[in-house]
């Protein structure tokens, strides 16, 4: 197409845009209530997605120790626990913090008394990078405690690593060790700590009583919590928001694209007669049609950036009022408007363009086989 | 310049024999005019040159070319050869008289610097050197006709059809229109005419093919509407 016609069709396509005043109005209502419900459910997903994301960070993983540990052997577990994988923060808590936490939560300063004699645990207080993530570092964290645990009884015997290897060539450390087999002969086995690790501490703690069993009290670490209710909760919330913007978007699309065709087939049947002159004069299929794809994309565009203004306004004010007061900010904070509408508002123009184009093309088809 | 080759046309949807077994040659700068009564095929015959419709069975040839294998694509570029015009005039309410003759330029990218100076030409032709400006609803009949005239030839095309181009027009209106068609096939276009004015066919003296009931009844050269072969 050469130039000078690209710029016949972009004067008709805006000609027929003021010829058709009316119908040109209705479609842009059309296609602006469309995008106008896209932006309000795609702002919705966002922050609720942005909200969950700020929930989920707050809900951490906590392990109680028992009293016997003493500091440094804390201080080896925080090594082991900063080691695993999507664990982004360990603070640990003294029997001072947690009396203090325990004071400002209750109001209450008659707690200064068992200062003294202290009977709240020391904890630490893990956050990890993804709710997804935090059953694995769970499963980590019990293994740490067995291992731990397994330390009250192999501290105090002797020889252990005769004990451990015997049977099962099994060991917790990595050596060389001569062992003695059925021919007698001397091989010597190396094995890699790494993936025995668990197998051992079982084993240990098997012949060093039922460490794990039911009903067994552990003396290092003695409590896991996590809230799994909550987190299990707040996964689910988050799959059925996602599923339910992606379902809700597409069927607006839907049915904005159907609302569109009919309203450019109502154009575009009051020029059936001029497509059909054209066609005698020797128009090419697409010399018909740019100009009222032209006319479909500006009246997209109108459509798009008319609700996209508004939104943005409106969204500016909600955003910041929920931003700013004291309560509701605690808990959550949305994203702000800036944020959101330099993508939501190219996406809202491009689905305007796109629905404009489309229906156009697709409502001229009929009519163009003259 | 138009063969027709035992050309029939059967209309799919009513089983209408629009054309029987037709057979017909227009050499280069003929006038003819098909005339017979209202059903008897002479707008059938005018469609199919343009490959509005497409023949049942036989040959059509236009300006050396078999216009019966040609694709969807190509039919834009055969209208550029070939000029028509009709009884209602068919012209684009919502341009100006300039605008429904520059629009056949637009078509073929011509240049504007080219349109500019040739539909002033071409409407000064057709006597409407000052009408440039008005819409087609605020001429006359005859005026109607002169635009589509216009826009039918200002493309210079080798062939024109005309499907009852008197047949909304007065009398007196209807010679000056024949004067024009006589004119541009003067300058060399082929001119094929179909009507059952039976006064202009007569007073005309050109070739003259009778149809009835989709059949060629008569092609008499300088003949008259009820001319015996
Ligand atoms: N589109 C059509 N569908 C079905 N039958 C048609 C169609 N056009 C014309 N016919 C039939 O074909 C015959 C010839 O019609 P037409 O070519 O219009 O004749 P004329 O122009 O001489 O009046 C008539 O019987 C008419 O009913
Ligand atoms: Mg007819």
């Amino acid at each position: 197409m050469k130039l000078r016609t690209l710029r016949y069709h972009i004067n008709e396509g805006i000609r027929s845009i003021f010829k058709n005043g009316l119908m040109s109005l209705a479609s842009i209502a059309v296609v602006g209530a469309c995008i106008f419900i896209v932006i309000v459910s795609l702002c919705m997903a966002v922050n609720i997605d942005y909200v969950l994301e700020q929930i989920e960070a707050n809900v951490g993983i906590s392990v109680m120790f028992g009293e016997e540990p003493d500091e440094s052997d804390i201080a080896g577990i925080e090594q082991q626990v900063k080691q695993i994988p999507h664990v982004t923060e360990v603070k640990y808590y003294s029997k001072d913090d947690a009396l203090d936490q325990a004071k400002t939560m209750f109001d209450a300063d008659a707690l200064e008394g068992l200062r003294e004699d202290n009977p709240l645990p020391r904890s630490f207080d893990i956050k990890v990078d993804d709710i997804a993530n935090q059953e694995s570092v769970i499963k980590e964290l019990e293994n740490i405690r067995l291992e731990f645990e397994k330390t009250f009884y192999t501290d105090k015997q002797e020889e252990p690593a005769d004990e451990q290897t015997t049977d099962e060539n099994v060991q917790t450390e990595e050596t060389t060790q001569p062992v003695t087999n059925e021919a007698g002969a001397v091989v010597p086995v190396v094995i890699d700590s790494g993936e025995a690790t668990t197998e051992a501490a079982r084993d240990t703690a098997a012949s060093a009583e039922d460490i794990g069993k039911e009903g067994y009290v552990f003396r290092g670490i003695e409590k896991i919590n996590h809230l799994k209710e909550i987190t299990d909760v707040l996964v689910t919330i988050n799959i059925i928001v996602r599923v339910c913007s992606v379902i809700l978007i597409g069927i607006l699309c839907f049915i904005s694209v159907g609302i569109i065709m009919n309203t450019i087939k109502l154009t575009v049947f009051i020029r059936k007669s001029e497509i059909n002159i054209m066609k005698y004069v020797g128009a090419t299929d697409w010399f018909i049609r740019w100009p009222f794809v032209i006319e479909g994309i500006i009246i997209g565009l109108i459509g798009a950036l008319i609700p996209t203004g508004i939104c943005w306004l409106v969204y500016d004010r909600i955003a910041d009022f929920i931003n700013n007061t004291p309560f509701i900010k605690a808990i959550a904070q949305l994203k702000t408007a800036a944020d959101i509408f330099c993508v939501v508002g190219p996406v809202a123009l491009l689905i305007g363009v796109l629905l404009g184009a489309i229906g156009s093309i697709n409502s001229l088809e009929k009519h163009l086989n003259v | 310049m138009i063969t027709l080759e035992n050309v029939t046309k059967i209309y799919e949807d009513n089983g209408a024999v629009a054309l029987r077994d037709v057979s017909l040659k227009i050499g280069k700068g003929e006038f003819v005019f098909v005339v017979g009564s209202s059903g008897s095929g002479k707008s059938t015959f005018i469609k199919m040159l343009l490959k509005e419709v497409d023949p049942t069975s036989g040959m059509l040839i236009i300006d050396g070319m078999d216009i019966t294998t040609l694709k969807r694509k190509e039919i834009p570029y055969l209208r550029r050869k070939v000029g028509v015009v009709f009884q209602d005039f068919r012209l684009l309410p919502s341009k100006t008289v300039y605008e429904n003759v520059a629009f056949a330029m637009q078509i073929v990218e011509a240049s504007p610097k080219m349109i500019r100076r040739t539909v002033p030409q071409v409407l000064s032709l057709v006597g409407l050197g000052k009408k440039g400006k008005a819409y087609p609803n605020q001429l006359s009949g005859g005026e109607q006709q002169r635009v589509a005239l216009a826009r039918a030839i200002v493309n210079k095309p080798p062939i024109l059809l005309a499907d009852e181009p008197t047949g909304n027009l007065d009398p007196d209106t209807a010679w000056e229109i024949m004067e024009l068609l006589e004119n541009i096939n003067a300058n060399g276009t082929t001119v094929v005419m179909a009507t059952h004015a039976k006064d202009i066919v007569d007073r005309m003296k050109k070739r003259v093919v009778t149809m009835d009931k989709g059949i060629v009844l008569r092609d008499v050269m300088e003949g008259g509407y009820d001319d015996e072969a």
